[in-house]
């Protein structure tokens, strides 16, 4: 008769525990963004609130990628930047300094407080489907709980203007030094036209042919192929393809490739060597 | 009665119990076994025995700053096209120079550690552009290269 009133007791303890105790709720824990062209950053507010009995302190916010940083704002200064910050936002400029400035950690929020950690994700040159996490630690402040971590996801759509595919043409030493070709695509949305391709040298020569489709007989302005011929073989070359278009907006880098050649062993060694600096 | 061998079978099996809970418990408790590789991910000590290896730091550029692999390039999205000339640079160059065509160069990339994805990123997109394969995620990245060092 005393073991099944001992389970019991056992039970209500640990429901009573598990009830008292705080916990951080995060209606949200993930979001997706598709960026406009010509953003640099995105950010999101994810909200939390404390909805337990108990204090909980946030002792430490990890992201996933040193491009994108977290910040822990609690009701207080909710008040006092609700009109500059929108619960989602991209942006052609990057957030200055002090907006991302780090709150002092841990922090901690009583039973009915909220706040929210901000998310910033700087895009740099990534480009295509992007997904960074962020890792929320923290613990009841009665020290009775253990450590939890939430994670958080910011998924953003950064649109990448051309598919080119391979950037990088490559003789290696046994490669025959002939022409070698690249495809290049533009992506679905962008209205973009290639209007021509120039080598930074003289070493290579550059042709830009668009490939004909089914229901676009020319080919014009969906895709392309690049071809590349080697002029010079007999020593290491560079050259820096660049493409034109007719959208001056697109960031001249998004449109370059690379020519590298190394000639066949033996062949301009000597050049090679004195080359070791040469653009 | 001999206590000896309950004693010592105490002492062995008593510390077993907390230890288990522990193991169980704990938020930041280490995993069984490392798990298995995948094709393109690579050992500390593996890669350290391969003969012609470029080394790329995919971390930011204050950490690659403050210290990084001997001889180790930086390489990230930040600043991807800044950046990239200067590896294709440095690969060729060992390409050129290179004096057996049977070992081939192999690009390690590596970021903080096992929860950072950076060095991930990179090496597909560096996969994707280039079209070369030999190139290798380091495992653990530079935590685990700092533990092998202070071994």
């Amino acid at each position: 008769m005393k073991k099944p009133l001992l389970a019991c007791a056992v039970v209500i303890w640990t429901c009573g525990q598990v009830l008292a105790s705080g916990s951080l709720s995060f209606p949200d824990v993930s979001r997706g963004m598709v960026a406009e062209p010509g953003d640099v950053q995105a950010s999101h507010a994810f909200a939390f609130t404390n909805p337990g009995d108990g204090p909980i302190i946030i002792t430490e916010v990890k992201t996933s990628c040193g491009c994108t940083t977290a910040v822990v704002k609690g009701e207080a200064s909710q008040a006092t930047d609700e009109g500059q910050e929108r619960g989602d936002e991209a942006s052609g400029a990057e957030a200055p300094a002090t907006a991302a400035a780090p709150q002092p950690l841990p922090m901690t929020f009583g039973p009915g407080e909220s706040g929210r950690v901000v998310a910033t994700f700087v895009f740099g040159d990534r480009v295509g489907e992007q997904t960074k996490h962020i890792r929320v630690h923290w613990r009841e402040a009665d020290g009775t709980g253990s450590d939890h971590v939430t994670t958080l996801t910011l998924n953003v759509t950064i649109p990448e203007v051309l598919r080119i595919t391979p950037r990088l043409l490559y003789w290696s030493p046994t490669d025959a030094k002939e022409a070698k070709t690249t495809d290049i695509t533009i992506e679905e949305g962008q209205s973009v036209r290639l209007t021509g391709a120039t080598s930074s040298t003289a070493d290579v020569t550059v042709e830009l042919q668009p490939i004909a489709a089914p229901g676009n007989p020319s080919g014009e302005g969906r895709r392309y192929t690049l071809k590349v011929t080697p002029v010079v073989t007999d020593r290491p070359t560079r050259s820096v393809i660049t493409l034109t278009t007719d959208n001056p907006k697109i960031p001249a880098a998004r449109l370059t490739l690379h020519a590298r050649l190394v000639p066949a062993r033996g062949a301009g060694m000597s050049e090679a060597k004195a080359s070791k600096q040469a653009p | 009665m001999n206590r000896l061998p309950v004693q010592v079978l105490m002492l062995v099996v008593l510390p077993v119990v907390p230890a288990a809970v522990t193991a169980w418990l704990h938020p930041r408790a280490p995993a069984w076994a490392v798990p298995p590789l995948a094709s393109d991910e690579v050992m500390v000590e593996q890669a350290l025995a391969w003969p012609r290896v470029l080394w790329l730091d995919a971390r930011p550029r204050k950490d690659y700053d403050a210290a990084c692999i001997a001889g180790a390039m930086l390489l990230n999205e930040d600043q991807w096209h800044e950046l990239l000339p200067d590896v294709l640079d440095a690969w060729m160059q060992r390409e050129a120079e290179a004096s057996d065509e049977e070992v081939p160069l192999r690009i390690v990339i590596y970021c903080d550690s096992l929860s950072c994805a950076s060095s991930r990123d990179v090496v597909q997109r560096l996969r994707s552009e280039t079209g070369w394969d030999e190139i290798y995620l380091l495992y653990g990245g530079w935590q685990a290269w700092q533990e092998h060092q202070s071994r």
